[in-house]
């Protein structure tokens, strides 16, 4: 079967010494980032991207993504032990993981956050292996019409499926999309919108944009209130999971897995929704939903599942169809794009080594992440002692050298703190960055797209509506728009946006 | 004075300001038809729809309830930025030690209390770690000393 042997072309690809080396940098380093609250993996990416210029293109993404799920892991670490989520995804689990913790069954929570990672990730590996071949074989038949119609979808998904006001987030957008066409039009040849400044010929940088939105407003945001972690300081003896825990947990975590990746593949998926998702979902289907707040180990089990599976299926549309679904993906894409290597659903023809070689690594790095990290867990729970004030001024000095490095340029440093500025800004006044960077990144694109549709339909606009494929995915984007209007879904993203 | 919602009104002034600048910035560039779309014409009309949405802001910001104004910590914002600006400066002038040190100094000044002489010693830490992964490590080409 050919999937048998892309997984198999994928395995050799991922079990090169120096690929291993990459997963495993990658997998350690997003561990860290994920238990260390106030650096989150999506900084993280940002910071090392431009380190993997001289790396191969398979290795880079290994290690970026590694740093992606790996950040689960550790944030749920410090979720069960800590209550303090090192990432949004892990709220969920501080919930009933802190009370685990705090009945002394630290361990059996930490075990089975794990377990049910491992589980996701395996499965979510083989769902990305099997959606993909269908999916890209569908979008090559895409022209720059549905391509258009596609995109417009993903900026469109991407404001529904987050948190935070929607008209705002689409005026974010569209801000996005027109500060991602300055420079030098591809078309014409004419600089755009540069004011003269040679730096941005070729577009404003996209990494120090990146770090200087989520890295550095971040941390001036993070700054302003205290940081005070209260440590259960309970021993962490046994790790191994009762088989009472054990049996409870497992449909929880096939549940877990199931909400996870289906979740993960929409656009504005990602880490963050599906953990919410599940743990409602088992709360609603639990025999006795008292349980849940008090230390049931569904409650860990299930999202702790769904986050692993979602930070997997979300690289799907991203590496199948050229579109990010968040954020983070958007760095992938520019990782790939430094490499000269144009995202899209050619990639699986043309770089197969690469694309079979990222899934198989998912796998590898689960594995690897299930086996290192439990013994390690004293010292990743050692590291949870170190106060953010020794943190942050290292985080500004890395994405400092981070952003000079991409071009030995200090424009792009200047850049950088002009984003931070903007980005605490964006903060303060309610309005998310990643719908602006998501337009960013697929401005070009959507522009290119958009004038040759034009182009081969002679100025007529109702070429979207006509050709089939794009009729339905602007139907759908239309849908999800109206979505924006209906009550239950409005209380729902409420809900989390309060949490 | 109308009570205006400052979320609001602080967005959609970002939007216009974006916009007019969008405006003054492409009026040179041909916008062609839609069937041969000159440079001009996408960005413009993105300039159009922003535009729009800061009127539409600016509208809600006088009818909608308004919530209070979030409270500006000029502390971090001012140290953290003068921070990385430093590091620019000095880092151009200096080389990476003399960055890193002063970076980390600096930027610990956002938080209190100042420990003046930890932050130093950690620069150095950081400076040391700094030169090793990156310059020897990963062999970026930057000058380590003035």
């Amino acid at each position: 079967m050919e999937l048998f042997d892309n997984l198999a072309l994928g395995l050799a690809t991922a079990a090169t010494w120096q690929n291993l080396l990459f997963c495993f940098t990658g997998v350690m380093i997003g561990t860290l980032v994920g238990v260390l609250p106030g650096i989150s993996p999506l900084t993280t990416v940002a910071m090392l991207l431009p380190f993997t210029f001289g790396l191969p293109p398979a290795s880079a993404l290994i290690m970026l993504a590694g740093i992606f799920y790996g950040a689960q892991y550790g944030s749920s670490t410090a979720a069960i032990l800590v209550n303090v989520p090192g990432e949004t995804s892990s709220i969920v689990t501080c919930i009933d993981g802190y009370q685990m913790a705090k009945q002394g069954r630290a361990g059996s929570a930490l075990a089975i956050a794990a377990i049910a990672s491992f589980f996701a990730g395996t499965v979510a590996t083989v769902v990305i292996a099997l959606l993909s071949l269908p999916l890209a074989a569908f979008a090559l038949k895409f022209t720059a019409v549905e391509t258009t119609s596609l995109i417009i979808l993903g900026l469109l998904g991407a404001v529904v499926l987050a948190h935070g006001s929607p008209p705002k987030a689409i005026a974010m957008i569209v801000v996005g999309v027109l500060l991602g066409l300055v420079g030098v039009d591809v078309n014409s040849g004419v600089p755009r919108m540069t004011f003269g400044i040679a730096d941005i010929n070729d577009g404003i940088g996209f990494v120090p944009i990146a770090i200087g939105l989520f890295g550095i407003a971040e941390m001036i945001h993070n700054l302003e209130r205290p940081q005070d972690r209260n440590f259960t300081g309970t021993r962490i003896s046994n790790l191994v999971p009762s088989r009472a825990d054990l049996a409870a947990a497992w449909p929880a975590m096939v549940r877990g897995t199931a909400v996870g990746s289906i979740l993960g593949v929409l656009p504005g998926g990602g880490a963050a929704l599906p953990p919410f998702s599940a743990y409602a979902l088992e709360k609603k289907i639990a025999a006795d939903p008292s349980r849940f707040g008090k230390g049931a180990i569904e409650g860990v089990a299930s999202p702790e599942a769904a986050n692993n599976a979602g930070a997997q299926t979300s690289f799907v549309p991203m590496l199948t169809l050229g579109i990010p679904s968040n954020p983070l993906m958007a760095l992938m894409i520019g990782a790939l794009m430094i490499q000269g290597i144009q995202p899209g659903p050619q990639v699986m023809t043309k770089q197969p080594e690469l694309f079979w070689g990222v899934i198989a690594s998912m796998w590898i790095g689960n594995l690897m992440l299930i086996i290192i990290n439990l013994p390690l867990i004293g010292i990743w729970v050692s590291l949870l002692r170190v106060p953010y004030q020794f943190l942050f001024p290292a985080i500004v000095v890395f994405c400092a050298i981070g952003a000079y490095s991409i071009g030995n340029s200090l424009f792009d440093l200047w850049l950088m703190l002009g984003f931070g500025l903007v980005g605490y800004f964006f903060i303060k006044i309610g309005v998310e960055p990643a719908p602006f960077v998501l337009g960013f990144v697929l401005g070009p694109m959507l522009e290119e797209n958009f004038r040759r549709a034009m182009l081969i339909a002679s100025g007529d606009f109702m070429v979207f509506l006509e050709r089939p494929i794009s009729a339905v995915l602007l139907a759908i984007s239309g849908l999800l728009l109206a979505a924006l209007l209906v009550p239950e879904i409005r209380r729902k993203r409420e809900v989390l946006k309060e949490e | 004075m109308p009570r205006v919602d400052f979320k609001d009104l602080a967005f959609a002034l970002f939007l216009i300001a974006l916009a007019l600048v969008a405006f003054g910035a492409s009026g040179s560039l041909a916008i062609g038809t839609a069937a041969d779309m000159g440079p001009g014409f996408v960005p413009r009309a993105l300039a159009w729809i922003i535009l729009g949405f800061g009127a539409g802001f600016l509208a809600m910001s006088f009818v909608k309830a308004p919530e209070p104004v979030p409270a500006l910590a000029w502390r971090p914002l001012v140290t953290i930025l003068a921070s990385i600006a430093l590091f620019a400066v000095l880092f151009a002038k200096l080389g990476l030690i003399a960055a890193c040190v002063g970076t980390v100094v600096v930027a610990g000044a956002a938080t209190s209390p100042v420990r003046w002489l930890q932050l130093l010693l950690f620069g150095l830490v950081i400076a040391a770690f700094s030169a090793l992964l990156f310059v020897k490590g990963l062999g970026l080409p930057f000058k380590l000393w003035p």
